[in-house]
């Protein structure tokens, strides 16, 4: 699957190797930038992650790859208010993040009846319980 | 010193009408720590938005909250309407700042009503939802429902109003004005409130924005920030100023969606007033190809889709990031140094909406 070649309304995305992240993430926050949230895409092999920031009402993105099965580096270091939606790409795309401030392991959104995180493309969507629906 | 006491704030507690776990640490009567726990009512409205069909899912985003749900769905239209290249009629435009800030009303009503209870002011409450009844009665009138109105579709709305419509309207806000204003001016001047709101959890505008606070709870810190700057809609011809109270504190936020309510009638008034004649909406074919972001000011703050298309009738990805969700780090900041007795307060001051929250 392709990757996104340009995202109408972001003004800007630029491409943060994993293990420059942290800088070009970094360098918003010098600049004021407040973090609005991350989207992440389930690409096959990969995940592509953007992290949207504010810049006077601007939006702007940076965007790293992930290979599934290595893990994320947080991002709270620098934005502390990154936690929530960590927490949420450990729930729904069963990411690993690194060094997340506050971790609910999994657990912060879903429950144990999700044997696979729900937002990942090979999670069939099925009833969940053996419940028969009354007629 | 005395060891620490847990209490579990929420799910269900009085000032929570909808389900959410504040986890507090207590020395004595003072907030050491709080942690949040949310997934009670997590809905995977996002999967869902995956696997309806793209214009079905207008009906979807409307139903992530009960409150502002014409807001979810205008967002989601424009982000679809920015990734096909839709053209929205002038007029679709100018109705949709209507029915915005008519959500706008009734929900910043609802958050002083609220807060009045969370106080013990009953009949406050009660008199601010009454007057709040009136604004539901114009969705009623204007969209044949009260809270999910479904006006909003892919390329402008759904619905007109009409010139009888439009004065009933011009007629009935300086009404709910008149009265708003007396009960506002009861509550922002009273002894008591001020007691309990004047310096409780303080934001400091600094802290705001690296915490990535939104909406009133950011411009209750004196940051002048709002999307309708950003003027999608029609509200590029409005002339909007954001409302902002410098101090950060729960009464500062309370303020602002107190003028906001005012502010928000002068829109409806000026948007009636200068609306154009044409379509309601633009019809397109095709499906959305391509991603695109919508940011957009709800009445608890900004609320962003982003829609990711592949050419087929189902979309790759639907992204919502709505605002209680921004303003949690923020709430979590302040309550440490708090009295327990302020937690409910302080709480209910970024006005959480845990239906959105759990989209």
């Amino acid at each position: 699957m392709s990757e996104l070649a340009e995202v109408q309304g972001i003004e800007r995305i630029e491409d943060a190797p994993l293990e420059g992240l942290l800088e070009a993430v970094r360098a918003y926050r010098d600049r004021n930038a407040r973090f609005i949230t991350a989207s992440c895409l389930d690409r096959g092999e990969r995940f592509e992650i953007l992290y949207l920031f504010d810049e006077s009402l601007k939006t702007v993105a940076v965007r790293t790859f992930l290979p599934k099965g290595q893990k994320l580096p947080s991002i709270t270091v620098v934005y502390l208010c990154g936690f929530l939606v960590e927490n949420e790409l450990q729930d729904l795309f069963g990411i690993e993040v690194d060094g997340l401030d506050i971790d609910y392991r999994g657990k912060f959104l879903v429950t144990n009846t999700f044997e696979t995180p729900p937002l990942l493309k090979q999670t069939a969507c099925e009833l969940q319980g053996n419940e028969e629906v009354p007629s | 010193m005395s060891e620490a006491t847990n209490v579990p704030f929420g799910p269900q507690h009085p000032v929570l009408p909808e389900p959410i776990q504040l986890r507090i640490s207590l020395e004595d009567e003072n907030v050491l720590q709080a942690l949040p726990a949310l997934g009670y009512v997590h809905r995977g409205i996002e999967k869902a938005g995956e696997l309806n069909d793209f214009q079905q899912n207008v009906f979807l985003v409307e139903r992530v909250c009960g409150i502002c749900s014409s807001i979810h769905a205008l967002a989601y239209c424009l982000a679809v309407e920015s990734a096909m290249g839709l053209e929205v009629p002038k007029r679709a435009d100018y109705l949709r700042v209507v029915w915005m800030e008519l959500h706008r009303i009734h929900s910043h009503l609802l958050y002083l009503g609220l807060l009045a209870e969370a106080f013990g002011f009953e009949s406050v409450f009660m008199e601010f939802w009454r007057i709040r009844e009136r604004v539901m009665d114009l969705l009623e009138m204007t969209a044949g429902n009260r809270v999910i109105i479904s006006v909003c579709t892919i390329g402008g709305v759904r619905r007109d109003i009409d010139a009888e419509q439009a004065k009933t309207i011009r007629e009935e806000l300086p009404k709910v004005r008149e009265e708003a204003k007396r009960l506002v001016d009861t509550l922002l001047g009273d002894y008591t409130v001020k007691r309990r709101t004047v310096g409780k959890g303080v934001i400091p505008a600094q802290a705001a924005l690296e915490l990535g606070a939104v909406g009133p709870t950011l411009r209750g810190s004196g940051v002048a920030q709002d999307m309708r700057m950003a003027g999608y809609a029609a509200y590029s011809e409005l002339q909007f100023r954001p409302v902002t109270f410098a101090d950060g504190d729960t009464y500062a936020r309370t303020a602002v969606r107190a003028h906001e309510v005012f502010q928000s009638m002068d829109l409806v008034l000026a948007a009636l007033e200068n609306l154009p004649e044409g379509e309601l909406a633009v019809k397109f074919k095709g499906r959305p190809e391509g991603a695109a972001l919508a940011r957009v000011e709800a009445p608890r703050g900004e609320l962003i889709y982003m829609v990711v298309g592949n050419g087929t009738k189902n979309l790759e990805r639907m992204r919502v990031r709505v605002p209680t969700y921004a303003n949690i780090p923020a709430l979590l900041s302040v309550l440490p140094g708090c009295e327990f007795a302020d937690v409910p307060v302080v709480t209910l001051s970024i006005d959480p909406c845990i239906s959105c929250t759990e989209r």
